[in-house]
């Protein structure tokens, strides 16, 4: 098995509004143009949607209007938790889950996202798992001090 | 860009069942054929397939042709994913962040 990968970050927001611009403005932050199976020919996609229900659907409107499946909504409680197949250009028979849980911590909300089963893509993707982890902690720490600052 | 021709790849159930037999075990392809349900030529396509991608090796030994998984390929595919993760939250950050720091000036 081989470890999830974890983020965390800080927003300056209660969690109930940190959940709702997550769920409902997810196409106001998502980088529609890079991280999109619409991308992948060179066009960014017109929105990302997430039904705010357990068994939505979780999917890309692509550049020509065409819809790209991502994955279905597991769990869902508002101001809490977040859980989804997750299976952006992949068949769906090999989802991997992702978790997004939102916490109150002192007057802001820390934001913990958790991608795991993602390893059905690769058995032995254990085996390179420790060269990045002080890579994840030094990239991640350095821009998300530097977002959060600015 | 290779994490996509890696999805791509690992998409198909069946090249994926080929993928894990020669992650478990490097072997020929009549090794991997055997232990599936899938003739010797549709095992050799898989295994083109997941070449090109970067996901697979194959070292000669004597006259055999032994199939492996390609660490590197499974590294820029877990690369990417985290990358891929970080920009998202970045992003989301950003827009939450920003407009609060708006919202104070």
């Amino acid at each position: 098995m081989t470890d999830p990968i974890v983020k965390t970050v800080d927003v300056n927001c209660s969690a109930a509004h940190a959940f709702e611009v997550f769920v409902t403005r997810i196409s106001d932050w998502w980088p529609l143009d890079g991280h999109a199976v619409s991308a992948a020919s060179g066009k960014p996609a017109q929105s990302v949607t997430i039904e705010p229900r357990v068994g939505g659907a979780v999917y890309e409107t692509m550049h020509d209007g065409g819809r790209a499946d991502w994955g279905k909504v597991l769990e869902f409680e508002p101001g809490r938790r977040l859980a989804m197949t997750w299976h952006p250009g992949n068949n769906a028979d090999a989802p991997t889950r992702v978790e997004v849980e939102f916490a109150d911590a002192g007057g802001k909300t820390r934001v913990t996202l958790t991608h795991s089963e993602w390893e059905v893509w690769g058995a032995e993707a254990a085996a390179k798992r420790g060269n990045y982890d002080s890579g994840w902690d030094y990239v991640f720490g350095e821009r998300y001090a530097g977002a959060i600052a600015a | 860009m290779t994490y996509i021709d890696s999805l791509s790849a690992l998409a198909d159930p069946t090249r994926r069942q080929v993928f894990e037999v020669i992650a478990a075990t490097p072997s020929p392809v009549g090794a991997v054929a055997a232990k599936l349900p899938v003739s010797r030529p549709a095992v050799s396509q898989h295994l083109k397939v997941l070449s090109d991608a970067g996901l697979v090796m194959c070292r000669a030994q004597g006259t055999r042709r032994i199939y492996a998984v390609r660490p590197e390929g499974l590294a820029d595919l877990r690369e990417w994913l985290d990358q891929f993760w970080t920009k998202a939250l970045d992003s989301f950050a950003s827009e939450i962040n920003d407009k609060e720091a708006d919202r104070h000036d």
